[in-house]
């Protein structure tokens, strides 16, 4: 594989979220506005790098038996590193992600990628595919993030963008999109799209519709 | 990949690698530390200085700015059960939530009382005061008490009457995006200002109602949120606990006749 | 304090760890395509998460919360931040520990069990239920029922999902939409759904 590859494909072709299904958990209550998505992704991607390449470092000399230790070892301490960055230099961004910077440590894409990856290449390529795999799934975080913040308050980032009708706008906010729920909405449908996009990623159905001509008549 | 299985090898990577990331993690955490307090500090005082009107509107303030004019505030520590101030904690380092987990600095709320869903209270709480030399220009009470998800957390400003509502803020809580929140909006804390707290039989008396709607006095009238009524009872509940009896209702008392306008004293 | 009643109703419903936080969501979509299955990977979470909470509590209050270390003379340390990688230690060391035990003395339970221990190291929905514990500052005995709770909301929740997935499945769906798209939605309107018991209390 071209380090090209393997930095741009889990950008679509192979995206961790809607193809893998991996670390949708930790990130998705942070979409709830675009800016902590934001800060979420560079803590996810900083980790991963960092991850995949200290593992990479030491795959020559890791040991079979407690090498999932290790690596967990290695993810914590540079979670609480970002996390304690975080509560130093953004504090209010940090107080709204709460718990969820920990929860990086459980995001099944770091793990992941040091285990199926960083584990067997070398330095270089581990990096990129940190970094790759990072962006890949900020993508999906900050596309939810837009359209829940865009359409549940009308502003991005904070910025007025729809006038809203209380303002004397034409906006009336869709409370919907600030409640959990709409994250999965809002997901469904971005995997509708990138499917629809490169259909090879669409799931074959366990019991197939019947053609028309083999169906019962009501 | 060579296979590395020995028992003294497996030893000697794991304590490599526990050795690399705790001095990674302590000496981050050693340098971050006094950032993370000041800020801490400084993000608190920033609430209070706005809600005593020492900020005007919208005013953006560097932190050296909130430093300077949190000066202008004696900051004191109550005893809530006499309602006198007291020396008894130090008001720099004292921390009202961690004293609630202590028994000695707090009490358990009889349940008849406890309006605001606390359990338990702290024996003491800062106040802040503004006072231009002789009398109390205005007062600054930290209130909290359940909402509908969370416990939410406020100042309320009073006048020198020690009645009519100067400014409130509810700072920090967990509620209800876009809903529940809205007890942040500027329009709801507009509607408690100068509103009184207390009615003619010096009772907390603060209920929430739509403008039209028959039913509590306007000058004791804030607005409801449609949506939010449990977020809104929660923050107004707060608010009646802690400047009732149980809370700083014996404190306010005696601050009253000394430095109230008698034409805003509910009882004379 | 709140009554025990009341923490484990809003773990279960309105702070459902799954539907409310979105934990654990990579263990539940990849295993709720049948109940029997769901209900086994639930029943280990009651388990994990009524275990590992309170554990996590005592080493939390007595190891790690400022001043806990006063016994040893070192009162002025903070160890908070040791408490993510402290917590993740003990949950893997626990399910180790726990599908081991399983496995000597409860072998039908392990038959049962023993394939889905394995998942829930590294769910979040386990770990995040420690960090939640810290920051609402539980005592032991609401740990206690909040580990409980957490772990009961998170089996509801799945179960539920995997009974509702075992009938699409004979559905017409979009192609786009088939498998995962799909789970998204019915995941989204559960949740919903759950958001609609706020504010239920005794």
């Amino acid at each position: 594989m071209s380090l090209q590859r393997v930095v741009l494909d889990p950008f679509v072709n192979n995206n961790p979220v809607t193809l893998q299904v991996l670390g949708v958990c930790s990130a998705l209550a942070v979409t709830r506005t675009l800016l902590p998505a934001l800060i979420m992704s560079i803590a996810v991607i900083a980790v991963l790098a960092y991850a995949n390449v200290s593992v990479s470092l030491i795959r020559h000399i890791m040991p079979r038996s407690i090498r999932i230790i290790i690596e967990v070892t290695l993810i914590a301490s540079a979670v609480i590193v970002v996390d304690e960055v975080l509560k130093a230099y953004a504090p209010e961004v940090s107080r709204i992600l709460s718990v969820f910077v920990g929860l990086i440590i459980t995001n099944c894409i770091v793990l992941g990628r040091t285990e199926s990856f960083a584990m067997s290449n070398a330095v270089g390529p581990s990096l990129l595919d940190g970094i790759g795999n990072g962006v890949g799934y900020s993508l999906v975080l900050v596309f939810v993030a837009s359209c829940r913040e865009l359409l549940g308050t009308g502003a991005l980032l904070g910025y007025p963008v729809l006038l809203l009708a209380a303002d004397g706008g034409w906006y009336v906010p869709n409370l919907l999109m600030t409640l959990p729920a709409s994250a999965f909405f809002v997901i469904a449908l971005l995997i509708w799209l990138v499917r629809s996009w490169r259909p090879a990623q669409v799931e074959v159905p366990e019991h197939p519709v019947a053609p028309a001509e083999f169906q019962e008549t009501a | 990949m060579r296979a590395a299985e020995s028992t003294p090898q497996t030893l000697l990577v794991a304590l490599g690698v526990v050795l690399f990331c705790s001095v990674m993690v302590s000496t981050t955490v050693e340098l971050l530390r006094p950032v993370q307090l000041a800020y801490k500090q400084i993000d608190r005082n920033r609430v209070v200085v706005k809600v005593t009107g020492l900020a005007s509107a919208g005013e953006e303030l560097s932190d050296r700015e909130i430093v300077d004019r949190f000066r202008e505030l004696e900051v004191r520590a109550v005893d809530l059960a006499d309602g006198r101030f007291t020396d008894a904690v130090d008001p720099l380092t004292y921390d009202q939530r961690a004293a609630v987990e202590n028994p000695e600095l707090s009490v358990a709320i009889e349940s008849t009382q406890d309006i605001a869903g606390l359990g338990r209270r702290a024996r003491y709480a800062l106040v802040y005061v503004l006072s231009d030399g002789q009398s109390v220009r205005r007062i600054t009470l930290p209130v909290h008490g359940r909402g509908m998800w969370s416990t939410i957390y406020g100042y309320v400003t009073l006048d020198g009457d020690m009645t009519t509502v100067a400014d409130i803020m509810f700072f920090e809580h967990g509620e209800t995006p876009g809903i529940g929140d809205q007890i942040e909006s500027p329009a709801w804390r507009a509607s408690w200002l100068g509103k009184l707290i207390y009615d003619d039989n010096g009772k907390p008396a603060i209920a929430a109602a739509p403008a039209s709607a028959a039913g509590p006095a306007e000058r004791h009238r804030v607005d409801a949120i449609a949506g939010a009524t449990l977020t809104v009872n929660g923050a107004i509940n707060a608010v009646l606990y802690w400047l009732g009896e149980d809370g700083f209702g014996p404190f306010l008392k005696q601050l009253r006749p000394t430095h109230a306008q008698a034409a805003h004293l509910p009882r004379e | 304090m709140e009554s025990y009643l009341n923490l484990v109703l809003k773990a279960v419903f309105t702070e459902n760890l799954a539907l409310a936080f979105l934990l654990g969501m990579c263990t539940y979509l990849a295993v709720s395509k049948q109940v029997a299955t769901a209900l086994g990977l639930g029943l280990a979470m009651i388990i994990v998460e009524t275990l590992t909470v309170p554990i996590n509590n005592l080493i939390y209050q007595h190891l790690l919360s400022p001043g806990a270390l006063a016994w040893l003379g070192l009162g002025h340390l903070d160890l908070t931040y040791l408490k993510l990688i402290t917590f993740i230690g003990v949950i893997a060391a626990l399910i180790q520990i726990l599908e081991m035990v399983l496995d000597q003395y409860f072998p039908a339970l392990y038959n049962t069990l023993g394939i889905y221990l394995p998942l829930l190291t590294v769910n979040c929905a386990i770990l995040g239920a420690s960090l939640f514990m810290v920051q609402r500052n539980y005592a032991f005995g609401e740990s206690v029922v909040y580990g409980f709770g957490a772990g009961l909301g998170w089996a509801v929740a799945i179960v539920a999902f995997a009974a509702i997935r075992e009938r699409l499945k004979y559905s017409d769906v979009p192609a786009g939409l088939q498998g995962l798209g799909l789970a998204f939605i019915v995941t989204g309107m559960l949740s919903l759904g759950f958001s609609g018991l706020a504010g239920v209390r005794f």
